[in-house]
């Protein structure tokens, strides 16, 4: 008989779906801080002491160049959320991968093995196979 | 208890005793129903004069060429003159072991392992295995029926393919054996539990899901119990101990259309092959409930009755041996 059918290195079952990156904690997390600090700044300026502090604050630092950061933290927070969307599309699609992989094993697999045994039993009985000497 | 050969009226020559073969389970099987009937010698290619206990019996050194063969009639060592009417049994009718017999001219013996055609007429194989008409018992094989209340600890599922490897000793676990291999491969929603080496084996779609060991005859029989079929690649060639008892716990059996277990299907407990396109026919047909459940009920009669009744072995085996039995 021939080589026995190879055996696979690990399972082609698929694993369970990995977890949204857009659903997770830190993102969330970033989402709902973001949302506060701008809550905060759209309250009344008179308001509180510490309101009026960190606006001034804010003044002092916007006139020596680094009042920006709003800007910037508002752009990570969009680049982190475009980071979360891709990840997320491209785990749904090397699921998607998985399952077919282990559809085409689990279909052709047993398919050609039974093929390959049949095909093997044919030549043994055919009358031209003479065994090899010993 | 054991006697020397002048005392004996069976005189066992085993050198398979101490092996963890089937042939050595069949030689302690057979000494002790003989024992019912007469007094066992039973002499071993050990050390001249060497006695060793074991269990009800004693192993008596003749002697011992190399590789722990039996000596030649020159230098063999027998403690007694061999009581002239005693009834000889040789596990294995080999060349040396038949020498010793025919030192003693017109001796009969009694042969465990098949005896082939070439070997002396003096010498037959007793029967261990009922008739295909089922008449007379065959040899005991005992199982603990407490093995189907609780599966192996290591495995979660039950159902499995459980196949008995035709490999010796310890090989790699990976890969497995050729017609594991075309198991798993074509039956890929199958677990096939592979037991080779003392350890089982899990496959399941090509991969090795794990390996559990086997550490008593209790953890082999609860795997037994609670597969869906069992696949002996390489039976044994005196009974087939292992179909055996995977019928007498109602689990089929698929062996090799050319080995002693094929009776054992024949006679309802399971299918044979002869080629891996034939074993998967089998394997399918056996998946089916309806068909297994049938089987399963034919095995357990065949082997409960054949090899599940202690007396009857005894009874037929001195019947066998012209022994007197109690």
């Amino acid at each position: 008989m021939n080589d026995p059918p190879t055996t696979f290195r690990r399972p082609t079952d698929p694993p369970d779906p990995l977890p949204s990156i857009r659903g997770s904690d830190h993102v969330v997390r970033l989402h709902k801080e973001w949302a506060r600090i701008h809550a905060n700044a759209d309250l009344p300026a008179s308001r509180t002491l510490s309101r009026r502090l960190r606006d001034k604050t804010r003044g002092v630092a916007s006139r020596f160049g680094t009042g920006n950061h709003d800007q910037l933290l508002g752009d990570l927070v969009r680049a982190v959320d475009a980071l979360a969307a891709r990840c997320d599309e491209l785990s749904d699609r090397v699921a998607n991968l998985e399952v077919s992989v282990d559809d085409v094993v689990r279909t052709f697999g047993p398919e050609l093995t039974q093929l390959r045994a049949a095909a093997e039993q044919q030549l043994d009985e055919s009358p031209g196979r003479t065994t090899p000497p010993q | 208890m054991s006697l020397d050969v002048a005392e004996a009226s069976i005189v066992v020559m085993s050198s398979s005793w101490c092996d963890e073969s089937e042939l050595s389970f069949v030689t302690r099987s057979v000494a002790g129903a003989a024992s019912r009937s007469g007094a066992v010698s039973i002499f071993t290619p050990s050390p001249a004069g060497e006695r060793r206990a074991d269990g009800a019996f004693d192993l008596v050194g003749i002697g011992a060429a190399q590789n722990a063969t039996w000596p030649d009639v020159v230098t063999a060592h027998w403690p007694h003159e061999a009581d002239a009417d005693a009834v000889w049994i040789v596990d294995e009718p080999s060349e040396s072991a038949l020498a010793l017999l025919h030192g003693c001219p017109g001796r009969a013996a009694h042969s465990i392992a098949p005896v082939g055609l070439d070997t002396d007429p003096s010498v037959s194989q007793l029967r261990l295995i009922p008739r295909p008409d089922r008449s007379g018992a065959g040899l005991h094989v005992p199982i603990n029926p407490l093995a189907r209340t609780g599966r192996h600890t290591g495995l979660g599922f039950t159902g499995y393919l459980l196949v008995l490897t035709d490999r010796p000793s310890r090989p790699p676990v990976t890969p497995p054996t050729s017609k594991a291999a075309w198991l798993t491969a074509r039956f890929p929603e199958q677990y096939v539990v592979v037991v080779e080496g003392a350890e089982a084996v899990v496959w399941k779609g090509r991969a090795l899901r794990g390996a559990v060991p086997i550490d008593t005859r209790t953890d082999l029989w609860r795997l037994v119990a609670h597969a869906a079929m069992t696949v002996d690649l390489d039976p044994g060639a005196i009974v087939a101990r292992e179909c055996i008892e995977s019928l007498r716990f109602g689990t089929p059996i698929v062996v090799p259309a050319h080995s002693v277990a094929a009776r054992h299907a024949q006679a309802g407990g399971g299918l044979t092959f002869r080629n891996v396109e034939d074993m998967f026919e089998a394997v399918e047909r056996l998946m089916s409930p309806q068909e297994r459940e049938c089987f399963s009920r034919d095995g357990a009669v065949y082997a409960d009755s054949a090899f599940g009744d202690p007396d009857g072995f005894v009874a037929a085996l001195a019947a066998t041996l012209q022994l007197k039995h109690p």
